[in-house]
């Protein structure tokens, strides 16, 4: 096998020669046809950012909406409120709570560390984990205290 | 335009290198490094963090030093006895040229527009996105030191913290050079998409001439849901996107067998196996391809090997320094650790026929139908060394897919999930390598083998 480049020159017969100079202009064109097309399934997503453009202006705005957090945007501002960054939170996840509860991710970190062994616990209700005192209710999700030495169920 | 400062710094950060291959006669391809070394540059400093202790306040130093070390380890591999280009073609009309590049202006200009239609409202992130890429981005956008804690909690095991970080990287540097938001991460994914097909075109052009240099930079994009993937900021595009060029210059090099090429394509795999996991895998075929590909060429077995480590040495480095910063973070490997083959025969033909029909059927079987004619057209000699050229063109994308074969067949997961929730973003690349390395047997001259 050579490499060299096939020169128009290279065509003796002049259809070949024609063919040669534009079978690359096809190629080219037959591409960039089939980019407006995959640019055209685009349609829909921007479409929903333009009708968003008008309750999201800052990264807040976006964690608190509905593809991330919604309705459990109560949970982040009660945090943010009454304890400084760098508090750590638990954040177990399980069953079918976990893609929901892995959108706290980036809504809290890096100000706030996931943590197993946090005081703090934002956890999907009714939250299994004995010994926990409701700091603020979500929809799905709740933020708790862990009691010294507490037992029992979640108290809501 | 939105993000137009972190974009200058970026390509800035790739002048160094560029201006290593405009030195050392290889000014074709300096145009394709500037993006590629630019974006090493801002990969390495977070990637390196564990162990230089350096804070990623100082990030924008730290990848000015990081460019210069590119340009200067590039100008000593390229220089020491010169690197010829290949011969000017004969001027012709500028027609193609113009036209190529207008096409390649105009998709740039309309990834921009939708870009900043994106930044404005609800980007469309998918789950890869809000869960993994984002929160990393976050992550090294306002932490001043590399939080090492998060990267081994349990709790966060789900989020793949093993993953690379040059994509989060990328879009970091937005946010602390630009000042970007979580909301605009749509602007570095459209900078990138518009950046690297003219990358991939300009390191082509002179060989396969400006039409079809820019229809193989253009090619990722043509993948059905290739875009928009890459839009709602999952990590496979952005990997395919430099790989196709990875490949496009691998196949250059390999069958020229010149040093310019071969340390193009061995910065652009380094950057592909930073990006995703899956990079270890397109090396590995990349490995393989180029041994094979170089068997056409008559070499001294010093320069066979000097070409084989330009090319493969900074992807393996980059991989292996990646590996050693997970071991130091204690990050669980998630690629390769949990595969089981005890379900192998039961899962393989489910799994050949999903591989078929999406490689086959859902990126377009006329195209991969076509791309085999070509192939089988422009190769010379009997029918025998006509198909064994073909394997050997296209041994990176069929090494590729028969790596994705064998870890689907162990993967721990149920496999009818891991297929629906993966396979058609892990096989994205294939149809791009497909197509670029049909231009290349376009390209070769005819005549007796």
């Amino acid at each position: 096998m050579t490499h060299e480049r096939r020169e128009p020159d290279d065509a003796a017969h002049p259809v070949d020669a024609v063919l040669v100079r534009l079978a690359p202009l096809l190629v080219l064109a037959a591409v960039a046809a089939l980019v407006a097309l995959r640019a055209s399934d685009l349609g829909p997503l921007l479409e929903v950012a333009r009708l968003s453009r008008a309750e999201l202006a800052s990264d807040e705005d976006l964690f608190r909406s509905e593809p991330i957090l919604g309705p459990e945007s109560p949970i982040l501002a009660r945090l943010r409120s009454d304890h400084p960054p760098g508090t750590p939170v638990s954040l177990p996840l399980r069953g079918a709570s976990v893609t929901r509860g892995q959108r706290f991710w980036i809504a809290l970190l890096p100000e706030y560390p996931v943590a197993s062994d946090a005081e703090l616990v934002i956890c999907a209700l009714p939250c299994a984990e004995p010994g926990l005192e409701l700091v603020e209710r979500g929809s799905e999700f709740a933020l708790m205290r862990r009691r010294a030495g507490g037992s029992g169920a979640a108290r809501e | 335009m939105t993000g137009a400062l972190p974009l200058i710094a970026w390509l800035a950060l790739g002048a160094p290198t560029a201006f290593a291959f405009w030195r050392f006669r290889r000014r074709d391809l300096a145009v394709a490094v500037v993006p590629v070394a630019g974006w090493l540059a801002i990969a390495l400093p977070p990637i390196a963090a564990p162990f230089s202790g350096a804070p990623l306040s100082s990030w924008i130093s730290q990848s000015a030093l990081a460019s210069l070390g590119l340009g200067l380890a590039s100008a000593a591999l390229l220089g020491r006895r010169g690197t010829a280009a290949p011969p000017e073609a004969p001027a012709g009309s500028p027609w193609p040229m113009a036209l190529s590049l207008a096409v390649l202006a105009a998709v740039a200009a309309g990834l921009v527009v939708v870009g900043e239609i994106l930044a404005e409202g609800w980007p469309g992130y998918g789950w890869d996105g809000v869960a993994i890429w984002l929160v990393r981005a976050r992550v090294l956008a306002e932490s001043d030191a590399l939080p090492t804690a998060l990267f081994s909690e349990p709790l966060l095991r789900e989020g793949h913290w093993d993953y690379p970080l040059a994509l989060p990287a990328l879009m970091a540097w937005y946010a602390r050079v630009g000042g970007l938001g979580v909301q605009q991460m749509g602007i570095p994914l459209v900078h990138l998409a518009g950046l690297m097909p003219v990358a991939t075109a300009a390191g082509l052009q002179r060989s396969l001439g400006w039409p079809l240099a820019a229809a193989a930079g253009l090619s990722p994009l043509a993948v059905p849901e290739l875009l928009e993937y890459h839009l709602r900021a999952y990590a496979d595009p952005s990997m395919v996107l430099v790989a196709t060029g990875a490949v496009a210059w691998t196949a250059l090099g390999t069958l020229r067998w010149e040093r310019g090429p071969l340390l193009l394509a061995g910065l652009a795999w380094a950057l592909v196996v930073s990006v995703k996991n899956e990079g270890a895998l397109w090396l590995c075929a990349a490995a393989v391809g180029s041994v094979l590909l170089s068997s056409y060429r008559v070499l001294p077995p010093s320069e066979r090997l000097a070409g084989l480590a330009r090319l493969l040495v900074p992807g393996f480095l980059a991989f292996g320094l990646w590996r050693i910063t997970c071991r130091k973070l204690a990050v669980e490997g998630t690629l390769i650790g949990g595969l089981h083959w005890d379900q192998a025969g039961e899962r393989a033909p489910t799994l050949a026929a999903a591989l078929v029909t999406h490689v086959f059927t859902a990126f377009g079987a006329p195209l991969m139908l076509a791309c085999v004619a070509v192939l089988a057209w422009r190769l010379r000699g009997s029918f025998a060394n006509r198909l064994l050229d073909g394997l050997v063109l296209l041994c990176i994308p069929i090494v590729f897919v028969a790596g994705l074969f064998a870890i689907y067949l162990g993967t721990p997961h149920d496999l009818a999930w891991h297929l629906a929730t993966s396979l058609h973003r892990t096989v994205y690349g294939v149809l791009p390598a497909v197509f670029v390395m049909t231009l290349f047997a376009g390209s070769l001259g005819r005549g007796p083998r």
